[in-house]
């Protein structure tokens, strides 16, 4: 609570900047953003001290900050690579940040020796990578528009292991010792990871448009992976467990939709990140705002107002204490709303408070 | 004959005269439609409930009960359940039933329960829609004309009560709170937001006079369909159908939410489960290439192609801000 909690601190830096509109939540915004979109956030795991922060851009870079606990974000690094940073994934210990980019490669990002070099090929642009640490062996998973996920020593040039699925990689994510991977067919794999790699279960998307963010979330106690979240270009999000023990576990909510105008403007969700501790999780949308949800009490705690850009991707940090959002345009309205001169910004916001559950009346 | 006579009524809903088999299930129904404040979805305890949320955490001012038929509209009327439930309408609710012959009666009820139920089955805030291996398609648009005809009959009872509605309430509104309220909230409080309810429902009150007279069929262009049309329904379940029958109050269309579920109802129910027809009721906000994602559609802009050339710099350059290691 403490991090980045003291309401004093991100008072008076939220005061420090020029309060324009860009920032209605009058959240903490980071230093030096990205000069084009940001695709991806990720926060540093629980085995650095302090929060760093990594985001990657269409402007071919990853940048990282050191988020201070009164709020401060210092801008620390940056690589390149040669074509857009799709996603971005911190290894277990905190010493490597994993990229894929549109250039079909993904790097190791050595952060201490600030040393970057290629871990990956596909034929194609790769738009997903994951750190996968199992106590007998690791390694990087990559998910490519090639329609294959293959997964990477880090030391070779060949891929340990590849699946090849029936359509590109959409999104993925892997919460030890499950992964999954969910494609432009909207078919849905499940990996198990004991071991090696393996495919589990193939499942129809509980949606009917087209995926954009997957999340896997853990049971009650956070100690194992049971379920995912599914967000889809059509503003909803399904709630779907591997093995629920009644099918009406399962459900599917809208999100990230107008208040009723004519016609109602449904929205794309871009990103979906859940509370480490909690299990709450947070959506965010083409509309420009964020919302904070309870899975279990199938409730919404908490929704933002709305920026003047899409919300193009979030993250939540180990502790649970910081919520990252990115306000960048995210294409959802086409080339012809592109404006290369709109700045781009990252946001944070204590969610501490915002996304605890409600107490049982 | 006599001994059926006796039977006791089965609770019943007084905004939609719809009827329960327990009253806890009344009460569930009666939170989730009529009860639910269309902003924030919270779940209020009664109709005044419901229009002191919506004034004091919304300042939006509530001129009806949603999904709630003609002349039973009225927010300041608490009702709970079946506790408050005005007299003279109970009185009436009674000998219909009465009057209705045992199978007919049978019939009507199962006819409410097939369609409603799926939708009140969520006890939750938002919109759940309980996807079973089929995923939300399960009860499709392929319901809607089936249910429709029998929807229609179901509207029927509630004619002529429509008109008697407003009379009980209307003259004693006030002294219409019943005396054990359940909704927990002090008296001096409740009276202030009100008053204030007072302004809006005053000039509108004679604006519903002439719908009511001529009442019966639904004004035209409004289809009545429940305000959690758009927002709370699954797709796929038979959510139109439900509402079809019930004539929303005219009054209720100044209310934003019922705006946007009349332009719901009015398309199919096919746009709710379809992939494209989104059209006509609402806009998804995609460019439209199914095929593509935002990421790939993007990606073919000459600017990101671009930046693929193979001569670029391997080394970082370095932003001004930045420092050569991170640690």
């Amino acid at each position: 609570m403490s991090v980045f909690g003291n309401t004093s601190s991100s008072f008076s830096f939220g005061a420090s900047n020029t309060t324009t509109n860009h920032n209605p939540m009058k959240d903490i915004e980071v230093t030096s953003p990205p000069d084009d979109s940001i695709s991806c956030l990720e926060f540093s795991p629980a085995t650095l001290p302090g929060n760093f922060l990594i985001a990657g851009s269409w402007a071919n870079d990853i940048r990282c900050w050191q988020i201070e606990d009164n709020g401060q974000t210092v801008p620390k690094a940056q690589q390149m690579h040669q074509g857009p940073v799709l996603d971005v994934s911190w290894s277990d210990d905190g010493t490597k940040v994993f990229t894929a980019s549109a250039d079909k490669t993904a790097k190791m990002w050595d952060l201490a020796a600030n040393q970057a070099t290629q871990v990956a090929q596909h034929d194609a642009p790769i738009k997903t990578c994951h750190w996968i640490k199992s106590p007998n062996y690791s390694c990087l998973m990559t998910g490519s528009w090639d329609k294959t996920v293959k997964f990477w020593d880090t030391r070779s040039s060949s891929p340990m292991k590849a699946i090849t699925l029936n359509e590109r990689v959409y999104c993925a994510d892997v919460v030890y010792p499950m992964a999954m991977v969910s494609c432009a067919d909207k078919k849905l794999v499940c990996l198990k990871l004991e071991s090696e790699p393996q495919e589990y279960q193939k499942f129809d998307s509980p949606l009917k448009y087209q995926h954009r963010c997957i999340s896997i979330f853990k049971n009650k106690m956070q100690s194992s992976p049971v379920g995912f979240a599914l967000g889809s270009i059509e503003g909803r999000v399904a709630i779907h467990y591997i093995q629920p023990s009644s099918p009406r576990d399962n459900f599917t909510f809208k999100c990230h939709r107008s208040t009723p105008t004519q016609p109602q403007e449904i929205h794309v969700v871009n990103s979906i990140a859940f509370h480490p501790t909690f299990g709450t999780l947070a959506t965010v949308g083409s509309d420009g705002k964020y919302s904070f949800w309870d899975k279990d009490a199938r409730t919404k705690l908490k929704g933002s107002e709305q920026l003047p850009q899409s919300i193009s991707a979030c993250a939540i940090s180990h502790n649970g204490n910081i919520f990252a959002y990115a306000s960048s345009y995210d294409w959802s309205k086409g080339h012809e709303h592109y404006n290369p001169q709109q700045k781009n910004y990252i946001f944070l916001k204590n969610c501490a408070e915002d996304m605890k559950p409600r107490a049982k009346k | 004959m006599g001994r059926k006579k006796k039977r006791p009524i089965k609770p019943w809903c007084w905004y939609c005269n719809r009827v329960f088999e327990d009253e806890k299930i009344l009460i569930q129904h009666q939170k989730a439609k009529h009860f639910k404040c269309h902003v924030c979805h919270k779940k209020l305890f009664t109709g005044p409930g419901l229009a002191i949320h919506c004034m004091q955490v919304h300042k939006e001012t509530i001129t009806g009960v949603p999904n709630s038929i003609q002349g039973r509209t009225d927010v300041e009327i608490e009702i709970y359940g079946m506790e408050g439930i005005p007299e003279k309408d109970q009185q009436d609710h009674e000998k219909k039933m009465r009057d209705q012959s045992g199978p007919k009666n049978k019939k009507a009820k199962n006819n409410e329960d097939s369609d409603d139920d799926s939708d009140e089955e969520p006890n939750n805030m938002f919109n759940m829609n309980q996807h079973m291996g089929m995923g939300p398609m399960g009860m499709g648009p392929m319901g809607m004309p089936g249910m429709m005809p029998n929807m229609g009959m179901m509207g029927m009872p509630m004619g002529p009560m429509g008109p008697m509605g407003p009379m009980g309430p209307m003259g004693g509104m006030m002294g219409q709170m019943p005396p054990n309220m359940r909704w927990p909230m002090p008296n001096p409080r409740m009276m202030g937001p009100m008053g204030m309810m007072g302004g809006p429902m005053g000039p509108m009150g004679p604006g519903n006079m002439p719908n009511m007279t001529s009442n019966m069929p639904n004004p035209p262009g409004f289809g009545g369909g429940s305000p959690s049309v758009n927002e709370q329904k699954p797709d796929g379940q038979p959510d139109g159908s439900t509402n079809v029958p019930k004539p929303l109050f005219p009054a209720a269309s100044n209310i934003p939410q019922t705006k946007q579920e009349e332009l719901n109802s009015s398309g199919t129910d096919a746009s709710k489960t379809g992939q494209k027809s989104l059209s006509a009721t609402s806009k998804l906000m995609h460019p439209g290439d199914e095929n593509n994602s935002l990421e790939e559609i993007r990606g073919k802009m000459q600017k990101y192609q671009n930046s693929k050339g193979p001569g670029l710099p391997q080394a970082p350059p370095m932003h001004s801000g930045y420092r050569g290691t991170v640690y």
